[in-house]
């Protein structure tokens, strides 16, 4: 029996958008992904732009619509148009999620990304695969959008899941003061620390805030002995270059302890969903840096003597 | 692979397989010739003139001898277990779309003239006038002679146009005695056998049988041996000479006696499997614990250093080659139910010595690796784990997968296995001795007989539209069990549920009934004395495998499809129609009629597809359904008693009968369109397991699984990217160990990207050799069916 949650009364509840099983890539073992929503950070090539935004959000996949026209007569803002015939349209502008069309919808082209959920249910789904973690030695991975910005349930539910012998993750972006991740993070068995670039103004640019405190509680975490995987994605434009690497390689190689380095090839899968949540990706259609060229980059982080692996 | 394996590999594919009709003329001959003998003296005087006839070759470079027909791939016909249809159907081989093979143009009037002589006297003439005879009048006129089916809801299909097949000879026997010392076993048996006792004449005479076939059996490895010799003559090059004489002394040694080394043992095993493939057509014959009984060959011979380890590999790469060069010509309606040339030659490794212990030893890895590196579709190598199989086993096991990407090895839960054949009264050292057979049957090496005619399979889906229909089923319009209700009228879920239990129940019957009548068959026409040679037992109880019976254990296998769809429909319908009401019975009925057409019938599908739980996804309320509805019929069997002894052995498998069964079934509540494919095997319904790997896993393995002596099977699609590098085969490792502790009892994989899948089949000239898993077998991706093709496209693909 799961020991009984022990804190934060009423029980805290959290805005998760995902909850996605057997994910190995992040984190040791066979792990299940606990996506919250709502980023401090605006990256350009953020992969899960249905993270970014702190409320609900409702989305529209028309490779999905039967034109049932379901949509429309239950819009109470008018939001979806159009008909059978002439296909129905989703005035973003206009919405304000309410999700009764997610509700009418017969044939899924209507999603509500962010649905509240206590502690307690959230572990009740990463509870289905505990024989798993056990033969892998897996566990919990929290990540987002960012788990810092729902910081009393990220750290309730990283307790919780402790409490109950599961080995936690987070990912995070690391933006947020340095006494709110020392606290929220506080059960987290691993931290995976998104290391986005070392230049401040170009941070700034690209994501919306410059680094000075991520790179701050990146430096106070590896003081204060935490387990880390620096994950570094690699976007071009943005650091994909020799030089970018080689800073970001001997800024993590001055570091107290010896992380590991994974970077992370830039993709462009996200393109349907922001089209389909009615957002604009900031880096349309790039192609993903070359194989050859994020070896160079590996071997440059390797050369820096910080042990790096290419993807997660 | 070495450069001669290799070469030999490449030729294997060249050319489109071809019919051979020798075989065929010299059984018929024979036939002629021994008319008015005991019958099972004229198959074994058969089998002899073919042996002693047929064409034998050694091809340039082989090292493993004997062949099946007069050229590699071509296939040997069996006429004495059906034959018209090869008439009906000569002009179509070339052409078909699947398992297309030729005919010699001068050969199509001597095909003619042997179904002639055939007519009426085939196994499949005696299983059809046993039907007539074991289903009651009223049944027997709607016994489907077409489709070998009633009413579309129990097929007879398997096992009624070719042999038995589907045992695992006792190849321990055949190494210790050869076929001189079998012969010589029998000889002394029969003499031992008071011809005054009125038992003992019917044993005199299959005794008979065994000796005239054993004899030919030493014979035609004598064959080999002169032939070997007489090319040696011929030989130019000194290397290849001095292989044809090795060829030459292992015939004698294998023909005369016992194997000594590991290479006899090895040509041993060939010929004996060999055999039982020429002298009957019966499928899934497999290879058993190839690594336990060849292992104290093995390791003498490197111990003593007669041969490498390299050797050894490039004898047993040759071996492989060998299985794949077998094949099997087979009607169209069967070809449809088992598209890819398969030949189900399974071949065991790993699991448990009969004392409990690990069984891995350098042979089980020394097969994995030529497994992995040959990339064939045989033989169909599988591995049993158990909790003590050693990590680098199981993980060579993974890494073998990633490199095949084809599905082999598959891998087996000992901890299902085991508890399963105890179940059925085996003795623990007999069930630890366990291997598959064909797709995932289990069976006891040279005791089980795991087929045992009959077995043929329930199509649970269309059953559940005979029951919405209140007992009719539209698509022949018959009703043999009427409802008072239908689903226009059912009040609740459970009055829906007892509802098809009386259906389960009114149609169970059939199986017995059509399983007797070809079980019969094989006893009263085709015994195979060869076969019942080298089992265990059969020449001391002077009883042909074909008469069942102890102390060997039988299993007649029954058939279960469309699982996943039939839990998908009845929780769509227990949720949607009846908890919910979000669709009325009678809209679901008459929507379903018009294949979901009509204003509403798009929105009513994707109702059915998304409102409802789908089996896959590690979710109780629809999991649990198709659990209970599988028993339903796993209980209801348990009421007969094969006609062989032993018991209904119950299986989800379903080969690529998923497609053509699909076609006459008309909308289901499960959001699936008249016509389109059903769910293969145990697995979740393609494209509906979106909860990802675990989530499936755990669905599947809520199924009772020890309750299937013959197997379940699991496909799963996993994207190569998500298992590469070491860390991923860990994790891969640790998926397989924890779905066998959540009491799973096999899964195998297809590690090939849908990218890879879609290119081969637009461009299936540049991947000739890109090998799939389809059920128990592999298969050439670019000979299967389109349909198929699409399905396992769009089968789940696991990845992130």
């Amino acid at each position: 029996m799961p020991k009984k949650i022990s804190e934060e009364q009423p029980e805290p509840k959290g805005l998760v958008f995902n909850i996605e099983r057997f994910c190995v890539h992040d984190g040791p073992g066979i792990r299940t992904l606990v996506f919250l929503k709502g980023c401090p950070l605006s990256c350009w090539w953020c992969a899960n732009p249905e993270g970014m935004n702190v409320r609900p959000q409702v989305a529209f996949f028309p490779d999905r619509c039967i034109g049932c026209g379901n949509c429309v007569n239950v819009c109470p803002e008018n939001a979806a148009l159009g008909s059978q015939e002439a296909g129905i349209s989703y005035v973003i502008e206009r919405c304000r999620h309410c999700a009764e069309c997610v509700e009418a919808c017969p044939s899924r082209a209507r999603i509500l990304y962010g649905k509240q959920m206590s502690v307690g249910e959230v572990f009740e789904e990463i509870e289905k695969d505990r024989p798993f973690y056990r033969r892998s030695h897996g566990g919990v991975t929290l990540s987002g959008g960012e788990p810092l910005l729902q910081k009393i349930f990220s750290r309730s539910l990283l307790k919780h899941c402790a409490e109950n012998n599961l080995h936690t993750a987070v990912e995070t972006s690391g933006q947020a003061d340095w006494e709110t991740v020392c606290r929220t993070f506080e059960s987290a068995d691993i931290i995976l620390f998104d290391f986005k670039h070392i230049h401040p103004l170009k941070h700034l640019k690209f994501t919306g805030s410059n680094n000075l405190q991520i790179l701050d509680n990146l430096r106070r975490l590896d003081e204060a002995g935490r387990p880390m995987i620096l994950r570094v994605p690699v976007i071009p434009e943005f650091n994909a270059s020799g030089e970018e690497m080689v800073a970001m390689a001997q800024f993590a190689a001055g570091l107290k302890q010896a992380h590991s380095c994974h970077l992370l090839p830039y993709h462009a899968f996200a393109d349907v969903k922001y089209r389909c949540l009615g957002m604009r990706s900031r880096l349309p259609s790039l192609e993903s840096p070359p194989n050859e060229l994020m070896e160079e980059f590996k071997n440059i982080w390797i050369d820096a003597g910080v042990e790096t692996q290419i993807g997660g | 692979m070495t450069s001669r394996t290799e070469r030999l590999r490449s030729r294997l594919y060249r050319n489109p397989p071809e019919i051979c009709l020798e075989r065929a003329r010299l059984y018929t001959d024979s036939w002629i010739e021994t008319e008015g003998r005991p019958l099972v003296v004229r198959r074994a005087m058969a089998l002899a003139k073919v042996l002693k006839e047929m064409t034998t070759y050694i091809e340039e470079e082989e090292l493993v001898v004997g062949n099946h027909a007069s050229r590699a791939f071509s296939v040997p016909l069996f006429p004495e277990f059906s034959a018209s249809w090869m008439a009906d159907e000569m002009d179509s081989f070339k052409e078909r779309p699947q398992d297309a093979f030729v005919l010699r143009d001068e050969d199509r009037d001597g095909l003619l003239q042997i179904v002639e002589s055939w007519r009426g006297k085939t196994h499949f003439d005696r299983v059809m006038g046993n039907i007539e005879h074991s289903l009651p009048a009223e049944l027997a006129e709607v016994f489907d002679k077409e489709g070998l089916h009633i009413n579309q809801v129990y097929h007879a299909v398997i096992s009624t146009t070719d042999g038995d097949g589907h045992v695992i000879l006792d190849f321990e026997q055949v190494l210790s005695l050869g076929f001189e010392g079998l012969a010589q076993k029998a000889r002394e048996t029969r003499q031992s056998l008071d011809p005054t006792l009125a038992q003992n004449i019917r044993k005199r005479i299959f005794l008979k049988a065994v000796i005239i076939a054993c004899d030919a059996a030493a014979d035609f490895g004598r064959r080999y041996e002169a032939l070997a010799r007489n090319l040696a003559a011929q030989c130019t090059s000194e290397e290849r000479r001095k292989e044809l004489d090795d060829i030459a002394l292992v015939c004698n040694r294998v023909a005369a006696g016992p194997a000594e080394t590991f290479r006899e043992a090895l040509q041993s095993v060939w010929f004996a499997f060999l055999l039982s493939q020429i002298e009957s057509n019966g499928h899934s014959m497999s290879l058993g614990r190839f690594d336990q009984y060849l292992y104290p060959y093995y390791e003498r011979d490197i111990e003593d250093q007669r041969i490498t380890r390299e050797e050894a590999r490039e004898l047993v790469e040759c071996f492989w080659i060998k299985t794949a060069e077998l094949n099997k010509l087979r009607n169209w309606r069967s070809t449809r139910f088992k598209t890819g040339y398969p030949m189900f030659q399974t071949l065991t490794l790993g699991g448990q010595t009969i004392e409990g212990l690990d069984a891995v030893n350098d042979l089980s890895h020394l097969c994995l690796e030529a497994t992995a590196d040959l990339k064939l579709i045989a033989p169909t190598v599988v591995a049993r784990i158990h909790p003590g199989t050693p990590e680098d086993f199981l993980l060579a096991c993974c890494r073998a997968n990633l490199t095949h990407g084809g599905g082999l090895p598959g891998l087996f839960n000992d901890q299902t296995a085991i508890p399963c054949l105890l179940n059925m009264g085996i003795p623990m050292e007999d069930a630890r001795n366990w291997a598959v057979v064909g797709c995932a049957e289990m069976a006891v090496p040279g005791k089980s007989c795991s087929m045992t005619g009959g077995g043929g399979y329930f199509s649970l889906l269309k059953l559940l539209e005979i029951t919405l229909n209140g007992g009719t089923n539209p698509s022949t319009g018959i009703c043999l069990c009427p409802e008072k209700k239908d689903l226009s009228t059912f009040q609740s879920y459970e009055d829906l549920g007892r509802a098809y239990q009386r259906q389960v129940d009114y149609y169970l019957k059939f199986m017995p009934m059509c399983a007797n009548a070809v079980s019969s068959a094989y006893a009263e026409g085709t015994p195979t004395p060869l076969l019942s040679a080298m089992m265990t037992h059969r020449i001391e109880t002077g009883v042909d495998h074909s008469e069942g019976g102890g102390p060997n254990y039988n299993d007649t296998q029954v058939q279960f499809h469309n699982t996943a769809n039939l839990g998908n429909a009845l929780a769509a319908l227990k949720k949607l129609v009846f908890e919910e009401k979000l669709i009325s019975g009678t809209e679901l009925k008459d929507v379903m009629a018009s294949n979901f057409g009509g204003p509403r019938g798009e929105e009513v599908r994707q109702m059915l597809l998304n409102r409802a739980p789908k089996f896959g996804n590690d979710d109780d309320t629809v999991d649990l359904i198709t659990r209970q509805a599988v028993n339903w019929f796993v209980k209801g069997v348990k009421k007969f008693k094969p006609i062989r002894g032993g018991v209904y052995g119950p299986t989800l498998q379903t080969l690529t009968s998923n497609v053509p069964e699909g076609e006459f079934i008309g909308a289901t509540p499960d959001g699936r369109r008249a016509g389109e494919p059903t769910s293969d095997n145990a697995s979740p319904t393609a494209g509906t397991d979106l909860s990802g790997i675990t989530a499936a896993v755990k669905s599947v393995a809520k199924l009772e699984h020890e309750q299937h002596p013959n197997g379940t099977l699991f496909n799963l699609k996993i994207h190569p990217s998500m298992i590469e590098g070491e860390g991923g085969m860990a994790k891969f490792a640790a998926l397989i160990r924890t779905f066998f502790e959540l009491g799973g009892m096999q899964m195998q994989f297809t590690l090939v990207s849908a990218e890879t899948l879609k290119e081969a089949q637009a461009f299936p000239e540049r991947h000739p050799d890109l090998v799939v898993k389809v059920a128990g077998y592999s298969a050439l991706f670019t000979m299967l069916e389109r349909t198929f093709q699409d399905q396992l496209i769009a089968r789940t693909e696991h990845r992130l």
